[in-house]
């Protein structure tokens, strides 16, 4: 997974592999979720075995991006029982993007430290910047 | 779990959705033998896999709407999306819904004497007034007296508003330049903690749902019941009502449980409360020879008046941050149009806080990922604007809801047909809308413009008039204690017996009606 994050997540990411370990892999609330991640990941390597004479994880990353897309999975629809390309994008590419982008790790870099999926506090739609400071009212008072 | 009927019920309730929950609790309370029939399940457990299910395709809806047990027909001119537009289950449609609250405006209940349309509602403003405030205790209702268009109101909210977006204050320059003015919006979601549920968290996808629990759903008043000594039995589906010889009371409500079987709730007081579909649907279910046209609907209009509240939306993207999508709700709206004359249709307009895409559900659905992924989010998120409006459609007595004799569903029971349109006088105050929204996006310099406008709109979800309140039994279908003209102790409870619906989103009034009518029914058992 890990090696799969380094090409699904931006150059811009830090840390990918503590990000992977702690959220990505240990998010999985339930052992069959995490065993579907495991089983995907473990069918990716064997093609990359199969294709590339190599582990997944030991090609180049601009390989690794190559061998993601030659087997259709960008443009795949994530289906958990689907077919290969389907469970790829499904447990790999989506668990991988949905834990980065629904925090504020991948959502700063988009430009939302709080996105959708992560409770970040009733504060931060107030603010003009990422940084800044709540936004001043305008309009009447609201002291209920 | 054990689904056989309660011995002995006074009260015996169909549907735990917020009209059915809020009855269940006040009779449980006051000593009644409570049981409450819901058609869905109970949704346990960690709420993080419905936020997921959400945010994720691949993972199917929520809240599991949309099988055989959904089955519905759509006949009239506008395609109606039934299945998005309710949720079965302990917590019903509001598991789902947005949390939007504010009352009807005293026009509402008089349109007819008013303006001389629509119909007017046996009771007035006054009489729900003390409700709403009690709807709005019961809600944990956040809010502020700002608003100089709401109808007179004798207490604070029980919670303060959230305060204004920043979205909000970009709206407000433009709209203090044009003479708009902007209040604060009432919503049922915890700006503090309330009634031992948390405060807003920021989740963001309060629509369809709020993992914190700061968003008030029924789930939270049958609860209650059940500490009260309710019994709530899930996944029993009432499929008739049976009357007694002499056609003047229900005995029995039959369901089905998940195992086949087929039970009998007897009570001394049934009260329907499954929504403006449903509730018709099993009136309609339960005809015999003594009512071969439905059950309470000797004026045969049940079914009859079914009306929606249409969408109106524009917006478009600014050269600067917006801000949007951190929260799921509405900090600010402009109720300044409601009342008018011309179109006599209310309208409210709304600023959204959820304007344009969220960049994680666009990498969900992207075609790419890495770098070029990340471009295309910059290039997506970040400065898009929009308003919202809800605009009242008309009683009309060609819109209704009935049954599809010819599809069944999975018990082999006919399912709901919806027939609806949309006219021309509504399409004139979409229209209206869509220009008020124009003015303020033009003051804005609002660029790559888009409006859903009379051709585009949409229904918002809010399923009313279908069992009409009113003093007449050869026209509507409920007293004005919402007890069915026909049938000494069968009450109904919900948005099904508005009369109009006004523009405003229905739920309070739902609730202030509920409580009305428990109060009725608990005097009723002594």
């Amino acid at each position: 997974m890990v090696a799969a994050g380094e090409v699904v997540y931006p150059s811009a990411a830090e840390g990918v592999s503590e990000f992977v370990e702690t959220y990505v892999v240990g998010r999985a609330r339930d052992d069959s979720r995490r065993a579907a991640m495991v089983d995907a990941a473990t069918e990716l390597d064997d093609v990359a075995r199969d294709w590339e004479g190599a582990a997944f994880a030991d090609l180049p990353a601009d390989d690794r991006d190559r061998l993601l897309r030659e087997l259709g999975v960008d443009a795949a629809d994530p289906v958990p029982d689907g077919t290969l390309s389907e469970r790829l994008r499904f447990h790999v590419v989506n668990e991988l993007l949905y834990a980065f982008y629904a925090s504020p790790t991948g959502g700063r870099l988009a430009g939302i430290e709080n996105p959708i999926g992560h409770p970040g506090g009733a504060e931060s739609y107030r603010r003009a910047t990422m940084d800044g400071p709540e936004t001043t009212d305008s309009g009447g008072e609201r002291d209920g | 779990m054990d689904r056989t009927p309660v011995d002995d019920a006074d009260v015996c309730i169909v549907g735990a959705g917020p009209a059915g929950g809020l009855v269940a609790h006040r009779l449980a309370e006051s000593g009644a033998t409570v049981v409450v029939l819901e058609a869905g399940p109970r949704f346990d457990g960690d709420r993080r896999e419905q936020l997921e299910q959400h945010i994720r395709p691949g993972l199917g809806g929520p809240w599991e709407m949309g099988g055989p047990r959904d089955a519905f027909s759509s006949s009239g001119e506008s395609f109606y999306p039934l299945n998005a537009a309710r949720v079965k289950g302990v917590g019903g449609s509001t598991l789902h819904w947005q949390g939007m609250v504010m009352r009807l405006h005293e026009r509402d209940f008089e349109l007819d004497s008013r303006h001389g349309v629509g119909a007017d509602w046996p009771i007035g403003y006054d009489d729900l007034q003390p409700y709403y405030a009690a709807a709005e205790r019961e809600f944990g209702v956040a809010g502020a007296a700002d608003n100089p268009y709401a109808p007179p109101r004798d207490e604070p909210y029980p919670l303060p508003a959230f305060r204004p977006s920043h979205s909000d204050s970009i709206f407000a320059e433009a709209c203090e330049r044009l003479g708009i003015d902007m209040h604060s919006v009432g919503n049922a979601r915890n700006s503090e903690p309330y009634d031992d549920r948390s405060p807003c968290v920021g989740y963001g996808t309060c629509k369809p749902v709020c993992p914190s629990g700061a968003k008030y759903t029924a789930e939270s008043h049958v609860e209650k019941a059940e500490a009260a000594g309710a019994r709530v039995i899930d996944r029993a589906r009432v499929r008739r009502l049976e009357h007694d010889e002499a056609g003047e009371r229900v005995v029995a409500a039959a369901y089905t449980t998940p195992d086949g079987e087929t039970h009998r709730q007897e009570a001394t007081q049934f009260v329907l409360a499954c929504g403006g579909v449903e509730n018709v649907r099993l009136l309609l279910l339960s005809d015999s020879d003594r009512y071969p046209d439905g059950l309470a609907n000797s004026s045969g209009v049940v079914g009859r008046y079914f009306m929606d509240h249409l969408f109106a939306g524009a917006g478009g993207r600014l050269d600067r941050p917006t801000r949007q999508n951190h929260v799921g709700f509405n900090t600010s709206e402009c109720h300044q149009f409601y009342d008018e004359a011309d179109p006599v249709n209310g309208l409210k307009l709304e600023f959204l806080n959820y304007a344009g895409p969220s960049p994680v559900i666009d990498a969900l659905h992207a075609d790419t990922w890495g770098d070029d992924l990340l471009d295309q989010l910059d290039e997506s998120y970040g400065t898009h604007v929009s308003m919202g409006a809800l605009v009242e459609q008309l009683p009309r007595e060609d819109n209704y809801v009935g049954l599809d004799r010819e599809t069944t569903d999975d018990l082999g029971d006919p399912v709901p047909e919806i027939h609806w349109s949309v006219d021309e006088q509504t399409e004139a105050a979409l229209s209206r809308a869509n220009e008020i929204q124009a003015r303020v996006l033009d003051e804005l310099g609002v660029e790559d413009r888009w409006t859903v406008g009379p051709d585009e709109t949409g229904p918002a979800y809010h399923h009313m008039g279908t069992t009409r309140m009113g003093d007449d039994p050869e026209s509507s279908v409920v007293d004005a204690e919402c007890r069915a003209h026909d049938l000494d102790n069968l009450w109904i409870s919900g948005s099904s017996v508005f009369p109009t619906g006004g523009a405003m989103n229905p739920t309070l009034t739902i609730a202030a009606l509920s409580l009305r009518l428990a109060e009725s029914l608990r005097a009723e058992l002594g």
